[in-house]
């Protein structure tokens, strides 16, 4: 036995030297990607302008030589449907996200119309998509009250805004901002600023926006409060949107996406939200109502 | 719910009506009732699960975990004989004419020594009992089994049983039948163990020289556990050898134990004192200190763990006995750093760096034992179990003209006080009844940041932070109580029926559960049993954890308001037979689905401070698949061989757009082998081998830009774009499927006043590069000088050797 110890010992130490001796690697094939069309379109009732962006999928171990990240087509057919029949045929703008454009001569209107996108290209599977207009939401008032909300987890007093929608029956999502407007040299300018929602029907959306789905209020008068630091301002409002399902998804996964990026390994991974066959993005419809905020 | 409460007053019905059978029969005719403790004879240990049955009436029963026996048999003369794996078996012949208390030592029988089957030797066999999905792994056998740097792990051993996975590489994470870990109820001695992790969970909390068994129950649970969906693992620890001092302990690569038990009155009072203790920062101290100084600062630095075992018992009388046990361990992670300069003449900078990381749980549990009659046993506990996690970095600077300091600390943990009183009725051999109750208050402590920031400046203090942030602590009671029976109902049938009743009482909210159970053991043709399970289960607090490496920042919260308990219900179906005396088979498939289980939502992350019921979400579980296992316990070769085929889904409303989805550890094929080969009482030889199907991880299938207009687009051109990666699914990929073999020996020699061993081996002997995570990387052509993004696969341990030194007397 006593022979064997120095043998094992020696062994040990032999194995146990190596350079990585905690973390070896090896490659390994990534899943399969197909190139697929990549389209993104929102259009409100309320535009004049209707605009596309149209990109293309790459695997996630391509680096693509674009100076945007994104490989953008522009030599596709991008096709829009009223009700089954081809109403508007979108050319290339040369700009950059949205490359297909049509202006219409008035605005977009459509009301309960049913409408479908298509892009095709030589080289990949068409995309398409479909969407119904909605109608602009009603809204009875948007009240502030100062220092009506909770105190943050900081202290800071917080203002609130009590905004009266009423829900028409049916499956109905919203998207709301709160806006300043300032007016120099008789120009509108307008900002959104940060607010946010305890109630439990809201989620955070994109540009700050807060998402409602209003199916726990299905068909009420419902008042949805929100919150803000900013104080009350003659020139303040909120613009409120009727929007798709589809937008509510993208518009809330998108901006999971986003906050649990810069988490890198500790977050949950987010599967961002499509609704385009045969392709990623979204193509989306949604009226919007504006209402000015008063001071209770 | 209309559907539930039928089946709730079903359940009711038979089980009432089975008891009262059970009292009706036992009233037929005059018996009498033999009851008594069984022992080690050299240690005083009782025994569990030991025999005794008596061949004439062909009527038998087991010890309860505190050793006691009932056996009640009509008025004749009796031929009992009391039996355990491992021991010599005693037999008595006696004519039963009044009760009679027997307490027996049973002797244990040497090693090596090759059973034989005897003809009238008893022993329970597999398919005797109504229990399935249940598994004990003898203490001796773990201890065996080769391990990473030789330092031997009870769970890692729970991890090689069918049913049972692993996590990560190293990890000692359970996930038992599509479970996820906080399902499983760990009890040290009947306290709950919340966080069974040591070095970020490559070891676990029991250190196996004071722990005397280990079971685990993956299905048809009995009615007097509860609590979790998924598993009982119960791990008793040794009571100290109550008739002379005896004493044990090694010296590994990265610990050393020491356990020391003996008589304080002999064969009235024993103690049992185990500890243990990681020396790597006590080694690498002079080379720490020598790395500040070659930075200009002085400090130290360093990581360590350590664990204390205590139990005391006392033997009032063959009534009375009064046990107290305790458990403490912690691991710590430190960094203290001083620098300090003096420049320009007079003027000086200093500079002190601290940071702290420390976690560990402390229980504690004291039982009595009292025996009211000889056919009924109770015991009543009162446990202690805390978990805590705390953190702190502080850093302060100050210079002639100025100082500033920052400091951020973090405590989160779990408090429970818990009672409980259980009893044992066996009013005949033919009905065993169990019931009991109890109750726990949980302290739910969510997390709370302390954060200081101050600088003062030509004398002035401004302190821009003094805050507490987070949230407050939470209580919460935990109500239980139970009645089972398990009885024979003729030759061929035998069941367990039983009902677990509990209750949730959080602030204005109750949760009331009521959970039927039920085993059923049908003997057929060739002694082969099939069996039957049913089990509904609650669960009310779960562990907001990522899945990955068991980090210590594990969150323990209950239900509340808006998350709701967990429930499943799994049923089980398999055949059981021993075969040659020697070899226990069983074959059994288990279907499981789950509801309200707990997830972090997609984006959210352990990390954040928001509410954390706004970033969980609940959904539903679905697994179901079939277990093989061969166990040969008994002589020179033993070991067992597991094959598990599985499936494990889950379903979220907001994870993956709703749709069902593979669970992380969905693992098709898990196979282990473990065996152990005893040359001689010198030399002994143990091997295992484990294959499993790769875990599922979620990977981008692709990648593209996401574009999101304005508030005001079209009408200005405000727009945003974003990088996205596009997941098709949810854990849409598999990682290499993982593959290890481990082999050690032992040398034992006995000396003249102690035995020791010398144990040498190797952790993964054939050095595969088993998967840890995946990530991309870069991979530069050095001939075409152009580098691209290649994904790469991280493992963790390659073949690791080991030897460690034990000793006993």
């Amino acid at each position: 036995m006593k022979k064997l110890i120095p043998i094992f010992i020696s062994l040990f130490i032999c194995t146990s030297c190596g350079e990585d001796f905690f973390e070896t690697t090896l490659k390994i094939d990534p899943p399969p990607h197909e190139d697929q069309l990549v389209l993104h379109s929102f259009i409100k009732s309320s535009d004049s302008l209707v605009y596309v962006s149209l990109t293309k999928s790459t695997g996630i171990l391509e680096t693509n030589n674009s100076n945007s990240g994104a490989e953008y087509i522009n030599d596709a057919a991008v096709e829009l449907y009223e009700n089954g029949t081809l109403k508007y045929n979108l050319t290339p703008t040369g700009g950059e996200p949205f490359n297909y454009k049509v202006e219409l001569n008035d605005v977009f209107g459509g009301l309960g119309n049913s409408y479908e996108i298509k892009a095709s290209h030589d080289d990949l599977a068409t995309a398409s998509a479909e969407q119904k207009m909605l109608a602009a939401p009603e809204l009875t008032s948007a009240i502030f009250d100062e220092d009506g909300g909770l105190p943050s987890e900081y202290d800071y007093e917080s203002n609130a805004i009590d905004i009266l929608i009423n829900d028409p029956v049916g499956e109905n999502f919203y998207e709301i901002y709160l806006i300043f407007e300032d007016t120099i040299g008789g120009v509108v300018y307008s900002s959104e600023k940060s607010a946010e929602s305890l109630d439990i029907n809201t989620s955070e959306g994109l540009n700050r926006s807060i998402l409602v789905d209003a199916a726990s209020f299905d068909g009420e008068a419902y008042t949805l409060q929100i919150q803000t630091r900013f104080d009350w301002g003659e020139n303040m409002r909120v613009y409120v949107r009727a929007i798709s399902r589809d937008w509510f998804l993208y518009s809330k996964s998108l901006s999971d996406f986003r906050n649990s990026d810069d988490l890198e390994f500790f977050a949950e991974p987010v599967t961002v939200h499509t609704n385009i066959q045969n392709g990623l993005g979204v193509f989306a419809m949604g009226a919007e109502t504006r209402i000015r905020v008063d001071k209770e | 719910m209309k559907q539930n409460n039928t089946l709730c007053r079903s359940a009711f019905l038979i089980l009432f009506s089975l008891l009262f059978l059970a009292t009706a029969n036992a009233q037929n005719k005059k018996k009498f009732t033999i009851s008594g403790y069984i022992e080690d004879a050299t240690s005083g240990e009782k025994l569990i699960s030991a025999n005794a049955y008596d061949l004439k009436s062909e009527n038998g029963t087991v010890s309860n975990i505190y050793g006691f026996y009932s056996i009640t048999l009509p008025t004749d003369s009796v031929f009992i004989t009391f039996s355990y794996i491992g021991y010599q078996s005693l037999e008595y012949r006696l004519s039963l004419d009044k009760d009679m208390v027997i307490n027996v030592k049973l002797e244990p029988e040497l090693s090596l020594q090759e059973i034989t089957v005897v003809a009238d030797k008893y022993e329970e066999k597999i398919e005797e009992t109504t229990r399935m999905s249940t598994v004990d792994i003898p203490i001796a056998q773990i201890k065996k089994i080769p391990a990473l740097f030789g330092e031997v792990d009870v769970l890692k051993a729970l991890q090689l049983l069918p049913g049972v996975q692993s996590g990560g590489e190293g990890q000692n994470g359970l996930y038992v039948r599509g479970g996820s870990p906080d399902q499983n109820l760990i009890l040290l001695d009947g306290v709950p163990v919340y966080n069974a992790s040591h070095l970020f969970g490559f070891f676990s909390v029991f250190n196996a020289d004071a722990v005397k068994d280990v079971k685990l129950t993956k299905g048809g649970f009995p009615a007097r556990y509860g609590g979790r969906l998924s598993s009982v693992i119960e791990i008793n620890m040794k009571e100290g050898n109550i008739n002379e001092w005896h004493g044990a302990g090694s010296i590994g690569l990265i610990a050393s134990k020491l356990t020391i038990e003996g008589p304080i009155k002999k064969d009235k009072t024993s103690i049992m004192l185990s500890a243990r203790r990681t020396y790597i920062d006590i080694l690498a101290r002079p080379l720490i200190k020598k790395s500040f100084e070659n930075n200009g600062s002085t400090g130290n630095a360093g990581y360590y763990f350590y664990d204390f075992n205590g139990k005391i018992n006392h033997k009032f009388s063959d009534k009375d006995r009064l046990y107290f046990s305790v458990y403490t361990g912690e691991d710590k992670f430190f960094v203290e750093e001083n620098y300090s300069e003096t420049f320009g003449g007079n003027n000086s900078y200093r500079d002190e760096l601290e940071v702290g990381l420390g976690w560990g749980n402390i229980t504690s549990a004291l039982r009595w034992n009292h025996l009211w009659t000889n056919k009924l046993f109770s015991n009543t506990t009162l446990t202690f179990s805390r978990y805590s996690f705390n953190t702190k970095i502080r850093n302060y600077s100050e210079s002639d003209s100025e100082s500033n300091e920052f400091s951020v600390g973090y405590l989160s943990g779990i408090d429970d006080f818990a009672a409980k009183i259980d009893f044992d009725y066996v009013p005949s051999p033919n009905h065993f009844i169990r019931f009991g109750a109890g109750v726990i208050n949980h302290t739910f402590k969510p997390g709370k940041f302390d954060v200081l920031f101050k600088d003062t400046d030509l004398g002035y203090t401004n302190v821009s932070i003094d805050t507490t942030l987070g949230q407050s602590n939470v209580n919460a009671q935990e109500f239980s109580a139970y009645v089972e029976d398990d009885m024979k109902l003729g030759d061929n049938l035998k069941l367990n029926a039983g009902l677990h009743l509990s209750a949730f009482k959080l602030k204005d909210k109750t949760y009331p559960s009521i959970q039927p159970r039920l085993n059923v053991r049908y003997m057929l043709p060739g002694n082969v049993a099939l069996k039957g399970s049913f089990a509904m289960m609650r669960q009310y607090v779960q562990l907001l954890t990522n899945e990955g490496i068991g980090l210590p920042t594990d969150l323990w919260l209950p239900s509340t308001k808006r998350v709701k308990p967990q429930d499943s219900w799994q049923l089980g179906l398999g055949l059981a037979k021993t075969f040659g005396g020697q070899y226990e088979v069983t074959l059994e498939g288990y279907y499981k689905e789950m509801t309200n289980l707990v997830a972090y939502k997609e984006g959210a992350s352990f990390i954040t401070l928001n509410n954390w019921e706004d970033d969980v979400t609940q959904g539903d579980g679905k697994s179901y698949g079939a277990e093989f296992f061969v166990q040969k316990k008994k002589g020179r070769l033993t070991g067992w061989v597991g094959y598990t085929l599985s499936w494990s889904w889950r379903t979220f409303p907001d994870i993956n757009l709703g749709e069902r989805y593979p669970f992380k550890y969905d693992r098709r094929h898990d196979l282990s082998i473990v065996a152990s080969y005893e040359f001689n009482d010198r030399i002994n030889i143990a091997g295992t081998w484990i294959y499993g199907t790769g875990n599922a991880v979620t990977l981008a299938n692709s990648q593209y830009e996401s574009v999101f207009p304005g508030v005001n687009f079209p009408q200005t051109s405000s727009s945003g774009t974003f990088n996205t990666d596009f997941y098709k699914n949810r854990n849409n990929f598999r990682m290499n499927a993982y593959h290890r073999m481990d082999i050690g020996i032992n040398f034992v020699k006995k000396k003249k006043r102690h035995t020791r061993t010398w144990s040498f081996g190797a952790y993964n002997t054939y050095n595969q590069n088993n998967p840890f995570f995946l990530f991309t990387g870069n991979e530069y052509n050095s001939s075409t000088g152009e580098s691209k993004t290649v994904l790469k696969q991280a493992s963790l341990f390659p073949i690791i050797p080991y030897f460690n030194y034990s000793f006993e007397f």
